[in-house]
C-alpha cells in the first residue's frame, strides 16, 4: 500500500508541475501578445545567408557593393 | 603446424561459435537474422528505419565477429571472447586508477570505443538527438492549447507510474534500477539513456538497448492498439475548426516562451537540465531565423547523432548481453511499459473526447506518447486511413512535445528523489526486502 501511495505521490508531484508549466505557457502566450514582439529580421547588408546581420568571410564584397548600389538607383528613382 | 590447422585461428567468427556455449551459439546466429530482419522492416517502413537499419546492421555485425580477444581480461566467463568493436563495461567493479587505465587503453584498440565513451556513456549524444528534434518541434502547437496537450501526455505516462512499483515489488529491482526501466513508458529515447546512467549505470546498456528497439516498434504496434482501442467511427471523426480562431504566435514570440519555458523547467528540475537545454536551444534555433544553425542542427548534426546512436545501441546488442538473466525481465517490462503508456494515452484521448463534447479526436492521445514526431506520424497515419480528409497532426505535435515535457518532468522527480542513498530510496527499499 506504501508503495501504491509513494507512485501515486510521484504522479501528483509531476501532474503538478505539468499543469503549472501549462499555466505559465497560457500566461506567458498572453503576455507575449500584449508585449507587442514584432518578427522583425535583422537589418542586413545584402547578400547576408539569413539570421546573421553580417556577410560570411568568403563572401564577394564586390557584387555586395555592386548590389548596394543598384538598390540605392532603385530607391532614388 | 599447416595451414588447415591453423584455419580456426584465421575464421574466428566461425570457430567461436563453435567454442562457446551453445545457448550464446544459437543467440548469436538468431541475433544475427533479427539484425537482418529490423533492417528488412526498417527499409519496408514497417519500423523507424533511422534507427532500425543501422541498428540491425550493427546487431548482426557483432555477433558475427567474435573472436578470441580480451586485452583487458574481463572475458574469462566467456572464454575470452570479445571483438573489437567496443567495451561497454569497460572499469566497471575495479578500483579507478585500473578503471582509467583500462580505458585508455581501449580506446586505443576497439574502434567505435572513442564513439561510446565519449559521445553514448556520458549522454552527448543524447543531449545532441534532442537538439535535432527540439530543431524539428514547433512550440506554437502546444501554446494553441497547453491544457489539453498536457493532460493527454500525463495519461500517456501511465506505463511509467505502473512499471515503477510492479518493477520494485514484482521483480525486485532496487528503486534506482526501477526509475530507469519504468522511464521506457515515457517513449523518450535521450530521457531514457539519461535517467539510467544517473540512476543505474550497471543496467545502461540493455535499458538502451530494450528502450529503442521497442522505440521502433512504436511505428509498427500502435496502429493495432488504436484499431483494437478506439470505435472505427471514432477514429475516422474530423475535428471541427475551434469556433475561436487560435491565436498565432510569430516566431519572435514562439523564441520567447521556449526561452522562458527552459529557464523554468530548468529551475524546477535542474537535474534533467542538460536535456532541458538542448530541446529548448533547438527549439530556439528553429525560431531564430538563423538558416545555417537550422540546416547544420537540423540535418548533419541529427542524422549524424541519429546514425551513431542507431549503429551503436546494435553493437550494444551481443549475444552475452542480451542473455544476461538481469535482461529478459528489463525486455517484459519495457514491452509492459509502452503498451500501457499506449492504452494510457489512448483513454487521454478518449477523456479529452469525452470533455469536449465529441470535439477532439481520441486517437491523438497515442501521440502524448512522446516519441517525437513518431506517434503523431503514426496518429495522422491511423487517421488518415479511415478519413482521409480528417487532420490531427497539429493537435498530436501538440501532445509529442507536451509528453516530451512530462518525460522530463518526471525523470526529473525520479532523479532528484532516488539518486544515492535518499530517505525514499531507502523507503522503497524495504519492499523488495519484504
Amino acid at each position: 500500500m506504501e508503495l501504491i501511495q509513494i507512485t501515486l505521490s510521484i504522479y501528483a508531484l509531476a501532474i503538478g508541475v505539468a499543469f503549472f508549466i501549462a499555466l505559465v505557457l497560457v500566461l506567458m502566450g498572453k503576455l507575449i501578445k500584449l508585449a507587442g514582439f514584432k518578427d522583425d529580421a535583422p537589418a542586413a547588408i545584402p547578400g547576408t545567408p539569413a539570421g546573421q546581420i553580417m556577410p560570411n568571410a568568403g563572401t564577394d564584397y564586390a557584387a555586395i557593393a555592386v548590389a548596394i548600389a543598384a538598390a540605392k538607383r532603385e530607391s532614388d528613382k | 603446424m599447416s595451414l588447415f590447422e591453423a584455419l580456426p585461428d584465421v575464421f574466428q567468427g566461425v570457430t567461436t561459435l563453435f567454442q562457446s556455449d551453445p545457448k550464446i551459439a544459437v543467440a548469436r546466429i538468431l541475433l544475427i537474422l533479427l539484425g537482418f530482419l529490423m533492417m528488412y522492416l526498417g527499409r519496408k517502413g514497417v519500423l523507424e528505419g533511422l534507427i532500425m537499419i543501422p541498428m540491425g546492421l550493427g546487431m548482426a555485425a557483432i555477433n558475427a565477429s567474435v573472436m578470441v580477444f580480451d586485452p583487458l581480461g574481463i572475458h574469462a566467463h566467456s572464454g575470452g571472447m570479445s571483438t573489437l568493436f567496443l567495451e561497454a563495461q569497460v572499469g566497471a567493479g575495479v578500483e579507478p586508477v585500473q578503471a582509467a587505465a583500462d580505458t585508455i587503453k581501449i580506446l586505443g584498440i576497439d574502434w567505435l570505443q572513442p564513439i561510446y565513451t565519449l559521445t553514448f556513456s556520458n549522454n552527448l549524444i543524447a543531449c545532441i538527438v534532442f537538439m535535432g528534434v527540439g530543431s524539428l518541434l514547433d512550440i506554437g502547437y502546444v501554446l494553441a492549447r497547453p491544457f489539453v496537450c498536457m493532460t493527454i501526455a500525463l495519461f500517456a505516462e501511465l506505463g511509467t507510474m505502473v512499471i515503477f512499483p510492479l518493477a520494485i515489488y514484482c521483480f525486485h529491482f532496487t528503486p534506482q534500477e526501477a526509475a530507469a526501466i519504468s522511464v521506457v513508458g515515457g517513449a523518450d529515447g535521450p530521457m531514457v539513456l539519461f535517467t539510467s546512467l544517473l540512476l543505474s549505470p550497471h543496467l545502461f546498456v540493455p535499458i538502451a538497448v530494450v528502450a529503442y528497439l521497442y522505440l521502433g516498434l512504436c511505428y509498427g504496434g500502435y496502429p493495432y492498439l488504436i484499431k483494437m482501442l478506439v470505435p472505427k467511427r471514432l477514429i475516422a471523426l474530423k475535428m471541427p475548426a475551434p469556433a475561436k480562431k487560435p491565436v498565432e504566435y510569430n516566431s519572435m514570440e514562439k523564441m520567447a516562451v521556449a526561452a522562458i519555458l527552459c529557464v523554468v523547467l530548468s529551475l524546477l528540475l535542474p537535474i534533467a537540465a542538460p536535456l532541458i537545454f538542448s530541446l529548448f536551444l533547438g527549439i530556439v534555433i528553429r525560431e531564430s531565423g538563423i538558416k545555417a544553425f537550422q540546416d547544420l542542427v537540423s540535418g548533419p548534426m541529427l542524422y549524424t547523432a541519429t546514425l551513431f546512436l542507431g549503429m551503436t545501441l546494435g553493437i550494444l546488442c551481443d549475444a552475452n548481453t542480451i542473455l544476461d538473466p538481469k535482461v529478459l525481465p528489463l525486455l517484459l517490462l519495457g514491452m509492459l511499459a509502452l503498451l500501457i503508456s499506449g492504452i494510457g494515452g489512448i483513454i487521454g484521448g478518449l477523456f479529452m473526447y469525452w470533455v469536449s463534447g465529441g470535439k477532439i479526436n481520441p486517437v491523438v492521445g497515442v501521440a502524448g506518447v512522446s516519441c517525437v514526431p513518431t506517434t503523431a506520424k503514426v496518429a495522422q497515419k491511423v487517421v488518415s486511413k479511415a478519413n482521409p480528409s480528417s487532420i490531427v497532426l497539429p493537435l498530436a505535435l501538440g501532445c509529442c512535445v507536451s509528453g516530451v515535457i512530462t518525460s522530463a518532468i518526471i525523470s526529473g522527480i525520479f532523479c532528484s528523489l532516488l539518486k544515492g542513498d535518499s530517505a525514499i530510496a531507502q523507503t522503497l527499499m524495504s519492499f523488495i526486502t519484504r
